[in-house]
């Protein structure tokens, strides 16, 4: 499939630095290809190209085989997971937090909810980059609620089960060296320091 | 691997470069270190055009990944913010060796066959 919209710098980088994000590369590679990919950018067009003459007409499909040559899928995958682990466990225990209880009931409209929600945020993200904070409230209000009503529409507001507290830093666990990883590499690169 | 035959010199010239774009590279990088850019530059002068240039990304990528190459930054000799350059390794060197003698001898028998000599006279069916 491919692109054919003219695409700027800035495009190309947002849309590479999603796709790099959600197939499991690390924050330190990110940031090493976003770099390298804008030097190439400035490059040609300073030289009179195209950032399509860099990337080709599919950005994505770019963005994917550079992912899939920097880091074996295995790595990437466990890497994926873990940090998927660390969201669901984030918000198991912020809701656990703001309800001041030791367990979370889970229903269809959660469910419902936060896999429509997602599923808007990863496909915009993959095609346009980063949504921003303004848009996300957004995806979540209006696709979010969308789901929510017709779940409830199609079967009611059923329970599905209950997680307890404990669920939440299990979920956590995987994906905090992860974090923490990415954490001190942000203020290795951070300015300023040596 | 080739599914159907090229529909055009283009993209026959595409199929090819492919096949020997990391020898390519590999021998670009052992004349002296050089960054993304440079090797795009590099083949575009001596004739081989990329049908995108970024596709050297994912093939360096796969070059370091296997330890034929190493990279380090390091500022452009043209100015500006530092560059990521790449250097050959010592398996990327004995790579590079092989490398060209599989294609001279390859070249070399594919240059045989598609001499145009004319038709040897068989017997038509």
């Amino acid at each position: 499939m491919t692109d054919r919209r003219t695409m700027t710098n800035q495009q190309v980088l947002a849309v590479c630095r999603s796709n790099w994000e959600y197939r499991g590369i690390d924050d330190g590679s990110v940031r090493e290809m976003l770099d390298e990919l804008s030097a190439h950018l400035e490059d040609a067009v300073a030289a009179g190209r195209t950032p399509q003459d860099v990337v080709g007409d599919d950005v994505k499909e770019f963005a994917a085989s550079w992912a899939r040559a920097r880091a074996p899928f295995p790595r990437r995958l466990l890497r994926t997971a873990a940090m998927v682990c660390f969201v669901i466990g984030w918000l198991i225990l912020a809701t656990c937090l703001l309800r001041w209880t030791t367990e979370r009931v889970v229903s269809v409209d959660d469910v419902a909810f936060w896999a429509v929600v997602a599923a808007v945020t990863v496909a915009w993200e993959l095609r346009r980059g980063s949504l921003g904070l303004g848009r996300s409230l957004a995806v979540a209000l209006v696709a979010g609620s969308a789901a929510v009503l017709l779940s409830r529409w199609l079967g009611g507001d059923g329970e599905l089960f209950t997680l307890p507290l404990w669920a939440a830093p299990a979920l956590l666990l995987p994906g905090l060296p992860y974090a923490v990883a990415e954490m001190r590499g942000r203020k290795r690169t951070a300015p300023g320091v040596d | 691997m080739t599914k159907g035959l090229p529909a055009t010199g283009d993209q026959r010239r595409s199929q090819l470069l492919r096949g020997v774009l990391d020898l390519c590279l590999l021998s670009l990088i052992a004349e002296r270190p050089r960054y993304g850019f440079e090797f795009v530059e590099a083949l575009a002068d001596n004739g081989l055009d990329l049908v995108s240039e970024g596709s050297i990304y994912p093939l360096l990528a796969r070059l370091e990944r296997e330890r034929l190459i190493s990279s380090y930054r390091a500022p452009s000799a043209s100015g500006g913010a530092p560059r990521k350059y790449y250097r050959l390794t010592e398996a990327g060197r004995a790579e590079l060796t092989s490398g060209r003698a599989v294609w001279h001898a390859f070249s070399g028998r594919v240059g045989r066959i598609l001499t145009d000599t004319g038709p040897t006279g068989g017997s038509a069916p």
